[in-house]
Formats: C-alpha cells, structure tokens, sequence
C-alpha cells in the first residue's frame, strides 16, 4: 500500500472549461509555431525522427499537434513511485495530496540565525528532520550547495546524503549531468526518484535537462517536468500568458519523454513566479503563486497528469509573520484545488534558506491543511442527535460522555506548536512563542532522530559511485 | 518646432520609452543643427535620468526604465555618429563594459543593472550572454572602462569570474579596472576570495557600489 497522504475529494476549479481549453490550444499552438530550443544531439534526432520539424542549425524543433496530443494520451494518469521501504511508495494522480521538504541551496543555523552553505554533515542532520516530519512525505531535489564538496560534484553527494539519512523517496535533479549517477544510485538502492527536468523558460530545454530526460525515461523513473517563468521577465506578465508558456513548456519535455519510453510517468510541475518590477527579483511569496497553482491543477488534470507545485515559498528572510502567511495561502490554495505534490517545505527566502523552525511550523500547518481536506464526516455516530437529547439543557455537559471520549480527536486537529494556553500560564512558561516551541522542537530532532541506515553493502555501493563521479568529473 | 521644443520632446519621447519616435526626432534634431552633444544631454540624458530618478522613488518601475533605455539608445546611436564625425567627445561618469560570463544565458538582471547605469550617468558597453574571457578582454582594449561588472547566476558558472580576473591579471589589465560582480551565483564572500573589487545582488546597490569605486557619492 502506498503512503496514504491526503485526499483531495472535491478540487476546487478557478478557470471554465473554455479557458482551459483555450490556454491547452494557445499551448500546442506555440509549440507547433515557435517551438522549443532543445541543445541536445540525440534528443534532437529522436524528435526529427518522430515527425518534429527540426533545425539542427538553430537547434529549434517544432511540435506537429498530433505528436504533443499522442504523447499527452500517451501519459498514465496514475502510477507510483517506489520508495526503497515499501510504506513509503508514492501513489502520484488521482485526488492523493503529498507534502514534500526541500532541505537545499542554504540553511539558517538554529542557534544564531545566520545563513549558512550546508557541509555534508549539516545536510544529514537536515534531511534527518524532513524523515522525521510525519507532513513530509517526500523529499524534493535538495539541489547545491556544499561548502566541503567541489561544484562539479555537489548535485551527486547531496543525493546520496539525501538517500543515506531518510528511506523517503526523493527527487533527482539532472543538473551538471548528475541524472546519469542518479539512475546509477536508484540500482543499487532499489528505489525510484522522480527526474525533475528544469525547462529555461521561455521555450529551452537546456542540454543536461535534455540528458536528464533521456536518463530517467530510460530507467522508468517518472519525470518531473518543471516549468518556471519569471512573470514579465521570462513569461508574459498575464497570468494566463503564462501558463499558456508553461504548458508549452511542458507538453514539449513530455513528448521528448514519450518518445524515450512511451507510458513513462509525468508530471505537470508549476514554478512561475511574478517579478518584483522595482528588485528585478523573484517575487516568490506573491499570492498570485497560489492563484497560479490553481490554475495548474486543473490544466494538469484536463491533460490527465498528475500535478505538482514548487511553492509554497516566500520572501521572507526569518521564520516571520510572512513567512507564514505568504506560504500558508499558497499552501492552502494548492491544496484545496487538489495539486498532487505540494513541495518545498521549510523554505525560506524564495527556497533560498532552509530553516528548521519554519519546516515544524509548516509541518503543523500542513497537517491542518490535511484536516481541512479531511472535512466534515456526516453520519448518524456523528451527527450526535441522540445524544444532544440525552444530555439536553444545562447543567449537561458533554465531557463526561463516552462519545466525546471515543470521537474528539478525528475531528479535532491537535497542535504542537501553536500557544493555546492562558496569559498567566504562558508568562509562568517562561513567555515562549511558535519560534522558540518550532526551535526546541528542531534541536531536539536534530540531535537525536536516527533514520533507518541503509544496509552496509548497499552505502558501500553509494561510495563506490561517488568516487566514479569524482574520477569523471575531477579526474581524481 | 524650436529646439528647446524639440529637445522637450525628444525628452519625453525617452519617458514614454517610443523608440520609433525618439529616433524620429533625434534625426529632426541633427537636421536641425542642433549641437549634438547639448542634444544628447538635454534631451537623453534628461529623459533617462527622469526615470532613473522615479525609479529610485517608486514612482517608475523595471519596464518604464527598461523601455526607457531602449528608446534612448535608439536616439543615441543617430548621435552618436553625429558626435564621431564632428569629433566632439561625450562625457560620462564612468565606462563600464558589461556581461554574462561564458556558459551562462541569464540575460536580465545583467540588464537591468546595465540599464540604472546608464539612468544614472555611466557609459555602457553590454557584451551580452555567454561572454567568453577573450571577449571581455578585448573590450576592456577597445572601451578603456573603469569597471567591468560580470554576472554569473548559476554556480556552474560562477568559475568563470575567476578565470575572467586571472585573464585580466595575464594581459596587465587588472589594474587598469574596477572588477564588479553580481548574480545568484556569488556571495560576499566568494567575491572577496577570488579578488574582485566590489560585489551586489540588486541592481540599486550595484550602481551605488559602483560609484563608490569611483569615488563618487
């Protein structure tokens, strides 16, 4: 049985049928006019091959409708993803709503605050939180930094840290060519990865994305295919223009998929952000996010694929007031309209910084994010007719009842972090508010959660790749 | 028209970011016979400048001033040659050559800071994306810049700052410039390891620091 994660019964749908459809056909138009740039030789002779009018000049290929259409009907609308502990086996599509953490770029240290680049160790200890948070229920693509490790072969170490510290399943990149050594690890650990392919928005499939598909198609790992246009600076301003570019984004790296192998897993993966017109920067905690992501589930699920969303994010640069409230909206947005992988929990300052505090903070929301999925259950157990007679007025009460003793808690949600308790009671505790409770709660976790170690042989084989990706890529 | 109405207009034209029409009327300007440089002054530069300056107050925001740019640079190429065969020399605060290092096709926050220089009184040379460390050495040759501002967003990249610095140092024109960098890729701290003068994140403070490697306020 798959982790059973949420379920999302009733999506909640922003656009009409004709505006989805609408945006589909502007997508498969501009596709088949403009087309994408895709530097990669041999993705590029299998797309000439399957009727792609391509121009190995300009290493731009056009997408005849009917291609784009087989490989979308081509799509499973379900499958899973094996995690090497079967409990933890995905189940992606349908109405399922998984949480996923991203331990990645740069961490605030919990004792001082203080952005910091991760080093091995640091890492584990972070990927050890994220296995031990119950909302978490994969781990995303922890992409580089590491200050003790060369550039070249970050991506590579960062995924085997990932794999050695938590029996969750993760997200392999394809940056810098890692996807190869990825697919190698997935071998020996008997585990899938989703292959997240970044798409250079506008209309670029960047040679190693281009490799990262054509290595995780082949080894059967679902792809992750990842479109992120900056609003007004490389997507339109409009928000429909840009999903317009998103989708076409892409349908484009999904027909390269196919084409690998015809039924591989793929998923519709939502990025855009708005640029901040005065910064020139990412405006990652926008509430127009969220109203993308909208958006994005329901085109996924008119396309019959199963949906993702790398926000919530934010801009905030401490686990603050925004923090919480730019990424909770999100969150909840993209929850309530039913997107399958809600990613990049934790994250601070436009994913840029993960701080532990925010990954319990946002691990409780997540979990009264489930509950307000859950909803309200309707049965006569429930509806408590008989009893509200038995008791009737005052001075009955219904803590003494057995049905309050037997039903409380799968209608209630209980807090871990939040202060609930009275004002005396706090000052007496010593004034402690949700940071410092999320702070003790992460130190405690960090210091003393011990994942399930990979078997010997099996972290032995990780080494063994590890020094072939140094041999290749360092020549040492 | 007058010239000063002409001037005025032209001004505006930059405001308004009409490329067609800036052209239009810098070519009016120069059959005019107005003084080429007092053009490009009093009507370009005011114009940028304007929104330069309401950029920094909130007022204009990153299309006004990017269209703004474009339309300036339209203008001042028609002066530009008007100003080479009189043989007059233009002045500006700085020259600063401009680009994305090699291997990396992030072209807009480069932009955008090549753009509030030039808003705010810095001759620009933008050598674009993917700029190998040859190319950047031949224009510091040919453009004689006080700063070279390098961008790398992505780590991958980020190298190649090094290797641009070491190539300066190789053809003695290390000390000749200022080495400013920017991007997603670089850190105070990488900066100052691999010898660069001065180092931004956003385009305000690029242009600060900038000035304050020239000694200007």
């Amino acid at each position: 049985m798959p982790l059973a994660g949420h379920q999302c019964k009733k999506p909640v749908d922003i656009l009409t049928e004709e505006e989805v459809e609408r945006i589909c056909q502007g997508a498969l138009d501009v596709l088949a006019e403009t087309g994408m740039t895709v530097a990669h030789p041999r993705a590029l002779a299998l797309l000439q091959e399957a009727g792609c009018q391509v121009d190995l000049e300009t290493e731009r290929v056009k997408f005849p409708r009917d291609l784009v259409q087989w490989a979308i009907e081509s799509c499973p609308h379900e499958f899973d993803q094996l995690a090497r502990n079967p409990d933890l086996t995905l189940h992606w599509g349908g109405n399922t709503i998984y949480f996923g953490a991203f331990p990645g770029f740069t961490s605030l240290d919990l004792a001082t605050q203080e952005r910091r680049i991760s080093t091995v160790d640091t890492l584990a200890r972070l990927v050890a939180l994220c296995d031990a948070m119950p909302e978490v229920h994969t781990i995303c693509q922890p992409t580089p930094h590491l200050s003790d490790k060369p550039p070249e072969v970050e991506m590579e170490w960062v995924l085997a840290t990932t794999f050695r510290n938590s029996e969750k399943t993760t997200m392999g990149a394809a940056f810098g060519g890692c996807s190869k050594w990825v697919v190698e690890m997935c071998s020996v650990l008997g585990q899938q990865v989703q292959g997240s392919i970044c798409m250079a928005s506008p209309l670029v499939i960047p040679v190693d994305q281009a490799q990262g598909v054509l290595d995780y198609a082949k080894a059967g790992h679902p792809l992750h295919l990842l479109s992120g246009p900056m609003r007004g600076a490389t997507g339109p301003a409009t928000m429909a223009g840009t999903l317009v570019l998103q989708t076409a984004e892409i349908l484009g790296g999904n027909v390269l998929g196919q084409l690998v192998k015809r039924g591989i897993g793929a998923i519709y993966v939502a990025y855009a952000t708005p640029m901040d017109m005065r910064l020139g920067s990412m405006a990652s905690g926008s509430i127009d996010v969220g109203i993308m992501g909208e958006a994005s589930a329901q085109l996924a699920r008119h396309l019959g694929m199963p949906s993702a969303t790398f926000f919530p994010m934010t801009d905030a640069k401490l686990p603050d007031a925004q923090a919480s409230y730019e990424r909770h909206l999100q969150a909840l947005l993209c929850a309530k309209a039913g997107i399958n992988h809600i990613m990049a929990l934790g994250g601070l300052e436009n994913e840029g910084a993960f701080s532990p505090e925010q990954m319990v903070i946002d691990n409780e929301v997540c979990g009264m994010i489930g509950k307000v999925l859950e909803g309200i259950r309707v049965d006569e157990e429930r509806l408590a007719i008989g009893l509200i007679k038995e008791v009737g007025p005052i001075p009955g009460n219904y803590l003494r009842q057995e049905h309050t003793r037997r039903h409380w808690k799968e209608d209630y949600f209980i807090p871990q972090v939040s202060v609930r308790e009275g004002y005396d009671a706090w000052i007496a505790g010593g004034k402690k508010g949700v940071l410092e409770r999320a702070s003790e709660i992460a130190h405690s976790i960090m210091e003393n959660h011990q994942p399930n170690p990979l078997p010997v042989e099996v972290d032995r084989e990780l080494d063994k790749i590890l020094k072939a990706v140094e041999v290749e890529k360092l020549g040492i | 028209m007058s010239q000063d109405e002409l001037l005025n207009s032209l001004c505006n034209a930059v405001i308004e970011g009409n490329a067609a029409e800036a052209e239009r009327l810098a070519n009016q300007a120069v059959a005019d016979g107005i003084e080429p440089l007092r053009a490009f002054e009093e009507g370009l530069r005011r114009g940028i400048t304007t929104v330069g300056d309401g950029f920094s107050k909130g007022e204009y925001y990153l299309p006004d001033l990017v269209i703004a740019a474009e339309a300036m640079k339209a203008a001042a190429t028609v002066f530009e040659k008007e100003i080479a065969r009189t043989g007059g020399i233009r002045q500006s605060i700085g020259t600063v050559v401009l680009g994305t290092v090699e291997g990396d096709l992030h072209d807009i926050g480069k932009t955008i800071v090549g753009t509030l220089m030039t808003a705010h009184g810095f001759e620009v040379v933008d050598l674009g994306v993917n700029v190998s460390k040859a190319a950047f050495i031949t224009a510091v040759r040919e453009h004689k810049p006080q700063i070279i501002g390098m961008s790398s967003l992505i780590t991958v990249t980020a190298k190649e700052l090094k290797n641009v610095i070491e190539a300066l140092k190789e053809a003695g024109l290390r000390d000749s410039v200022k080495v400013l960098i920017g991007g997603g890729a670089v850190t105070k701290e990488y900066a100052n390891s691999i010898g660069a003068d001065g180092f931004a994140h956003d385009a305000e403070i690029g242009v600060r620091v900038a000035k304050n490697l020239l000694g200007i306020d």
